[in-house]
């Protein structure tokens, strides 16, 4: 250890000799925003309890009203599916654009180049809609071959499922990009030190690869989760009953339409807070191995 | 191309690479190389970079694969399935498993970061081969103490030096109880004080009678530990035979520049 020696040195100040002290400068500028901060804080809570225009008994009576209430579970529903649907499509698409099969790279790369292309909307419309192409959806050899299994394309595209596959194909192109990104953040030299020790290639992606790229997967994943928990409200065109849509045929009667879109704001926030939670907890997961210290006696 | 000499009593080589050849683009990085590898022997790899060592060492356990030419290990193809005449090429599912018998050790380490040293270890020996994880726990321990790691068990590869990390991952090879150990420039990545641990542990392995190919810069290392030492150029080998004579007593021209460099390079 150094530090023994140096404050022998002539003309240095001994141990018990004052030290220089250091002092932060005032933060001026940090005061006046706060004072800022705080005055616009106070105009909108000022607003929101004096202005009658909100209206908040209104937003009280219809906040867990039966039909709200069912618009939230099925905004739940939808978006939980949409997502189920947009990462298992994501996945796959991720590795056939990563694999060296020529024919399964084109085909995902025409996935994603379709579904990110056209609008969502279109999308939902077209599927809601697939009657007019056609009529039957049947099951089995097709130009003319004999048919297993057939039903009305009226009976089987709902607007539920026209809402899952319009969205799920168009969220499971974006998926499919952010999982790639993810992958390719991975260093060539894991997959390579995974096969040496004898690993299978799903073993190698399963254990060896994915978690690693979750860390960059994660936080994109749940920005897209939190999008369409909002952006489900679109399925609204194919006449579905989710959050938005509900509150739409509430105030279409009533007129209160204020109040009313404050009981779905308070709806999406509450569902986005519910969200945002747990994709922290998911994000401490996947950082394991990348904290400062976890276990403490490292120096030996 | 001369064989060199065979050590006595073993007759046939637990490695054989029998004229292999391998384009990369338009380059091409291995020649036709022709080498082998016997029980309880260490073969050391010398020569300039881009000479297609790295990339011969890679053939070995099929990391990459050879356009023409095999190689052997027990006598059994790698990467292919003999039948007849012809030689069909595996899966990488079935190459998993001839894999599994060979252990390498890279230049960068590669810990996998998001697990512990233990769990680096055990994960093969418990998914690849089926064992308990109290079996594989007991046998990390032992090797952990081995490479003179013993109280790191717990800890992530972020928080260990080079060297410790090179050790772990040899510890992690080995767990693998593999009949050959491939390192590709092991301390090429390391700190200069921190090359004799890891080429210690290495020394160790050799002594213990682990088959071992090392590709390498340190020459000091393989004339002291390597029984064969091969050197390679431009895609071929151009010399090999006992490590001590060849590096000694090179007879190729491009041999002596190429020691003489690397001697001129570690003075400096």
């Amino acid at each position: 250890m150094t530090t023994n020696v140096v404050p022998s040195a002539p003309g240095w100040p001994g141990p018990n000799s004052p030290a220089e002290r250091i002092i932060d400068p005032p933060h001026w500028g940090r005061w006046l925003a706060l004072a800022a901060v705080v005055a616009g804080l106070a105009w909108i809570a000022y607003q929101l309890i004096t202005n009658p225009g909100f209206q908040w008994d209104i937003v009280g009576r219809y906040l867990f009203d039966p039909i709200v209430l069912r618009g939230v579970a099925m905004t739940i529903q939808l978006t939980v599916l949409v997502m189920a649907i947009g990462v298992a499509v994501g996945v796959l698409v991720a590795l056939m654009r990563m694999s060296r099969d020529p024919l399964l790279n084109f085909c995902a790369h025409g996935f994603v180049w379709f579904f990110r292309g056209t609008p969502v909307l279109v999308q939902l419309v077209f599927w809601y809609n697939l009657a007019a192409l056609f009529p039957q959806l049947s099951l089995g050899i097709p130009f003319g071959g004999p048919k297993l299994f057939e039903v009305s394309a009226t009976v089987a595209i709902s607007s539920f499922t026209a809402a899952l596959l319009g969205l799920g194909l168009n969220e499971g192109a974006y998926m499919a990009e952010i999982i790639r990104a993810g992958l390719l953040s991975i260093d060539a030299g894991q997959t390579e030190a995974s096969k040496a020790l004898g690993h299978r290639p799903w073993q190698t992606f399963r254990v060896i690869v994915l978690p690693q790229a979750m860390k960059a997967i994660v936080p994109p994943t749940g920005n897209q989760f939190i999008g369409m928990l909002k952006y489900t409200s679109i399925a609204s065109v194919v006449a579905l009953h989710e959050l938005m849509h509900s509150v739409e045929t509430i105030y279409s009667r009533t007129y209160e339409t204020m109040p009313l879109l404050i009981v779905a704001a308070l709806w999406y926030l509450f569902m986005v807070s519910v969200l945002s939670v747990v994709q922290h907890f998911i994000e401490r997961h996947y950082l394991k191995g990348w904290q400062a210290e976890v276990h403490a006696p490292l120096q030996a | 191309m001369t064989a060199h000499a065979i050590p006595a009593g073993t007759a046939v080589p637990l490695v054989r690479i029998s004229n292999v050849w391998k384009k990369r683009g338009a380059n091409v990085v291995l020649k036709g190389v022709n080498l082998e590898a016997h029980q309880g022997t260490v073969v050391c790899l010398l020569g300039p970079s881009g000479a297609g060592k790295s990339t011969l060492l890679r053939c070995i356990n099929a990391i990459e694969l050879p356009d023409r030419g095999m190689i052997y290990l027990d006598g059994v193809a790698i990467g292919c399935r003999q039948e007849g005449d012809n030689f069909i090429r595996l899966s990488e599912r079935e190459v998993s498993r001839q894999r599994a018998d060979i252990g390498m050790v890279f230049q960068n380490f590669n810990l996998f970061p998001h697990m512990s040293v233990l769990e680096n270890i055990i994960d093969a020996p418990m998914r690849v081969r089926g064992e308990s994880r109290a079996a594989a726990t007991q046998r990390a321990h032992g090797l952990l103490g081995r490479v003179g790691l013993a109280d790191k068990a717990k800890a992530y590869p972020r928080h260990l030096s080079g060297g410790q990390q090179q050790r772990i991952a040899i510890a992690r090879a080995l767990a693998m109880q593999p009949k050959l150990m491939l390192f590709d420039e092991p301390t090429s990545a390391l700190d200069p004080h921190l090359t004799d641990e890891v080429l210690d542990v290495m020394k160790g392995l050799a002594g213990a009678g682990m088959t071992m190919i090392v590709v390498t810069h340190e020459v000091a290392f393989a004339r002291q530990v390597g029984d064969v030492a091969a050197i390679m150029a431009d895609g071929v080998i151009i010399e090999a035979g006992p490590a001590r004579e060849v590096l000694t007593r090179p007879q190729d021209p491009r041999t002596r520049k190429f020691l003489a460099k690397s001697l001129q390079e570690h003075q400096e």
